[in-house]
């Protein structure tokens, strides 16, 4: 794979120049000091090797990363202990030494050479073992990233009801395990980087080689080479850093928290970016369709999960809608309502001191702080706050007059379609634009609300990530029919032969045995010969 | 950022013409056609739609001898330096009077129907500015926006109309073909402009990624609007009957006035098809905007055409208040379509086709 080999080959450069290692044990440790000087966390020890104890070695390592029992137990042990029972003296050994101690005494099974200081510096800082050899002009790099982490949980921000429960930890290591847990195939590439100046923090671009859309991989590796910041500390930093474009209130890429969903994606042909200490992976490239979708879709049975999904579809349109249309329909339009309803709607704001807009307005606000509130309050008193501001909101608000019932059931039914959004961040863009559209609606009526929904298609029609346009499939330039499969509604899986058309990508057979195969090959194999 | 980089399908660009042919002209066409040949309007349809797809081929004609050029460029070879910028000048000119119409069409209607209360400035900016920001975006934007709102708006018209059904008495379609010629000859116009918009292929055939395939866009065209325009027409006559139908100023929003959906919970929709008319009309007026800033800046030889769209605003504006009053707005809409329209959306192609077939002649006789 050409293609591939020339994307990853250029190496970034190291600004910091090289700092060669010295054949002197002590000269090197006194460098490495010199470097590390007033971080108290660092373990520096010397120690002599051999019968005759003639060999100065030492080792380096980060108090808390490094995994003391491995150092002890497989490095120390095997050096000074075992190594004394060793004859030194034999022709063999004394010119050997080193590649002795390397292939046949260190018991790890991950071991580095290198000779430039400051990369030992950046391994020891990320939990790495330095071995320093007397007369050598190398260190070894024993492979002992050890530290205490949270275990495989379930993802607090995205439960399912069927589906596997695991959900990504703050390691880089156990996420891309997870995922390759699903993925046991050799194309699946994880390829690692650093980011970040000081922070250096490890990222991971996951793809399989024979899915993945080659222009995305391509912008992918480009925007994320051209980042220089100093630290990263959440999938958010890079996130904000590589979208398309940073004025639009939308997502350009999908954060999730869940293996299952980023191995689906990969199937599909996306892009995962995973990124050091947060449990959330980004996933690229994202479109209006994909942030709708929920990993159980595809794991319900196909009515379900088609019901549901349109049932997602109209909750969106609910809670971006459905607060200013109330105000549009009461302030202009009261004709639209049949006369029963438009009396009462009339009746139950007769008490109302507020124009719609004011009325609505207030409600939405109250809404948000409450939601704002139940997030930044520790678990026990959330549901405290859930309790006095459903209550504010919903019978002292109207028993005080100061909003409508109908108002209430508006802003309810608001509050409750757009929590049924998967994505966060997509549920908070349509969040923000609602009160956009209230404004509009107050002031031209069902033609605001047609207005600032042009103004939004437009913005869509604009908007591209990574080169996918976002309302993909719904323009056609990169799709086709066969796209609608899987949007509205999910077919079963074996008319779904098919990877999605508009990621574009080189394998794109999904289901090869479908259910008729299967069928024949059970009645009678006959068409195999 | 990269730019978009400016290719559409053919089936992009039919919704595109399909998106611009549909908008103000559908409102009053089943009284054109119900005034000028009763209950023949359907075979007049039929027939205009014909005249429509000839023409549309014979265009398609002219712009294939010219892939990826639009009528600027192609109308400097076949007619020389200064009279091919002449007749783009025009062209673009003709463009700005169309938007502008489009814009008090669109405020005029607006306020009778939705916002009655609301100053015809205010709805003619906020049309303009939404306008103003497709036009900016560019070509590739413009296709996607049309590939959505076309589906959309043709869906929930359909599904509006299926209530009246019960309503409908087809005896107002008979007697069939006893109208006489003269009076379809003198009606033909009427419903070949009804069809006006068609003409934007000059400019945006530049932009098909497969010019061979523009000639499926136009059939498709022309297909989908006929179906629609057929289904208005018959479903508003046989609904109010030749006599009402010729006697109303807007017939079809008066029809979907009438719809009682069963058991709805909104009772007079009007108002919600007037948010679907409003998005076919806000498509027009982009599309021919966008159209209109793309001819002047390649006869100004500017790469970047979205930096002359803001200036054309306030152009269209003004043009659009020029009219004092709904009468005075039809009689120059009258004359407008009679004159430019004519010139611009039969005369010019046709004659640029013949010079062209002229001039391959000669061409082929030297190489000969």
């Amino acid at each position: 794979m050409g293609f591939f080999d020339d994307l990853f080959a250029k190496k970034k450069e190291d600004p910091r120049p090289k700092i060669p290692v010295e054949k002197n044990c002590e000269k090197n440790l006194d460098k490495i000091k010199e470097i590390l000087a007033g971080s108290d966390d660092i373990i520096y020890r010397t120690f002599f090797v051999g019968n005759e104890q003639k060999m100065k070695f030492a080792i380096v390592y980060t108090e808390g990363l490094a995994d003391k029992n491995l150092v002890n137990e497989y490095v120390l042990k095997n050096l000074m202990v075992l190594s004394r029972m060793a004859d030194m003296e034999v022709h063999a050994f004394r010119h050997q030494v080193y590649e002795v101690i390397k292939d046949g005494t260190l018991s790890v099974s991950d071991l580095k050479e290198i000779d430039d200081i400051n990369l030992a510096i950046d391994m020891i800082l990320s939990g790495e073992t330095a071995l320093i050899l007397d007369e050598w002009d190398k260190l070894l790099i024993i492979a002992s990233k050890g530290w205490p982490t949270r275990s495989v949980s379930e993802p607090s921000t995205e439960t399912v009801i069927r589906g596997p429960s695991e959900g990504f930890t703050e390691t880089l290591r156990v996420n891309t395990a997870l995922i390759r847990r699903r993925i046991r195939d050799p194309k699946l590439k994880i390829h690692q980087m650093q980011i970040g100046r000081r922070s250096k923090t490890d990222v991971a671009i996951v793809y399989i080689e024979e899915t993945v859309n080659k222009d995305v991989l391509k912008m992918v590796k480009e925007r994320l080479d051209r980042i220089d910041i100093d630290a990263v500390l959440e999938t958010g930093y890079i996130e904000q850093l590589i979208e398309d474009n940073w004025r639009s209130p939308f997502p350009q890429a999908q954060y999730t928290q869940r293996p299952d969903s980023v191995a689906g994606s990969l199937y599909e042909g996306r892009v995962a970016i995973l990124v050091d200490n947060t449990p959330f992976a980004l996933l690229v490239p994202a479109t209006a369709i994909t942030l709708l979708q929920s990993p159980e879709d595809y794991y319900e049975r196909f009515f379900i999960a088609s019901a549901i999904r349109m049932l997602r579809f109209i909750s969106v349109a609910m809670s971006l809608v459905l607060p200013a249309i109330y105000i549009a329909i009461t302030s202009y339009h009261p004709g639209m309502l049949p006369t029963d309803l438009a009396l009462y709607v009339a009746g139950s704001r007769n008490n109302v001191p507020f124009p719609a807009f004011i009325e609505a307005f207030l409600m939405e606000a109250a809404l948000e702080l409450l939601r704002e509130a139940g997030i930044r309050l520790p678990a026990p008193i959330g549901s405290t706050i859930g309790i006095i501001g459903g209550l504010v909101l919903g019978q002292a608000a109207v028993e005080a007059g100061v909003v409508s019932p109908l108002m209430v059931i508006v802003v309810a039914l608001t509050a409750m379609a757009a929590y049924a959004t998967p994505n966060y961040g997509f549920a908070i863009s349509f969040r923000l634009l609602r009160f956009i559209m209230m404004a509009f609606a107050a002031f031209l009526g069902l033609y605001g609300v047609i207005w600032v929904l042009l103004v939004i298609l437009i913005h869509l029609c604009n908007l591209k990530s990574f080169g996918v346009p976002y309302l993909s499939p719904f323009v056609a330039s990169t799709t086709s029919l066969k796209d609608f499969k899987d949007i509205f509604i999910r077919l079963p899986w074996h008319f779904m032969k098919g990877r999605p058309q508009y990621l574009h990508r080189m394998d794109s057979d999904r289901l090869v045995n479908n259910r008729n195969t299967i069928e024949t090959e059970e009645g009678g194999t006959d068409e195999k010969k | 950022m990269k730019r978009n980089n400016d290719v559409i399908l053919s089936s992009q660009l039919a919704a595109i013409l399909s998106t611009t042919i549909i908008g103000v002209g559908i409102l009053s066409l089943p009284r054109d056609v119900a005034e000028g040949v009763g209950p023949d309007s359907w075979l007049l349809i039929l027939i205009g739609s014909i005249l429509a797809l000839i023409h549309g081929l014979l265009m398609y004609c002219l712009v294939r001898k010219f892939p990826g050029e639009t009528l600027v460029e192609f109308s400097q070879t076949l007619l020389g330096k200064v009279l091919g910028k002449v007749i783009s000048f025009g062209f673009c000119i003709y463009l700005l009077i169309f938007s502008a119409v489009e814009v008090r069409v669109f405020g005029e209607v607006t306020k009778q129907y939705l916002l009655f209360n609301t100053p015809l400035e205010v709805l003619g900016i906020t049309l303009l500015i939404l306008a103003v920001y497709l036009a900016r975006s560019g070509i590739e934007p413009i296709a996607r926006m049309s590939e959505i709102i076309f589906p959309i708006a043709t869906f929930t018209a359909v599904l509006i109309i299926l209530p009246l059904m019960p309503e409908l008495d087809m005896s107002y379609l008979k007697p069939v073909l006893r109208t006489p010629i003269k009076k379809f000859i003198t009606t033909i116009p009427a419903i070949f402009f009804s069809y006006v918009g068609i003409e934007v292929l000059l400019v945006f055939s530049a932009f098909v990624k497969d010019p061979k395939k523009i000639k499926n866009g136009v059939f498709l065209t022309v297909g989908l609007v006929t179906f629609f325009y057929l289904s208005i027409t018959v479903i508003t006559i046989t609904r109010f009957g030749l006599e009402e139908t010729s006697h109303m100023t807007t017939p079809v929003l008066e029809l979907f006035k009438t719809i009682d959906i069963p058991g709805a919970f909104v009772e007079n929709i009007e108002a919600f098809i007037m948010s679907i008319w409003i998005l076919s009309v806000f498509m027009t007026l982009a599309v021919i905007y966008y159209g209109a800033s793309l001819i002047l800046s390649r006869l100004l030889g500017s790469k970047e055409q979205n930096y002359l769209v803001l200036p054309l605003m306030p152009i269209i504006y003004f043009l659009a208040l020029i009219p004092d009053n709904v009468a005075q707005l039809s009689e120059y809409m009258e004359k407008f379509s009679l004159y430019m329209g004519t010139f611009y959306i039969s005369l010019v192609p046709i004659a640029l086709l013949v010079i062209s077939g002229f001039k391959k002649k000669k061409g082929g006789n030297k190489s000969a």
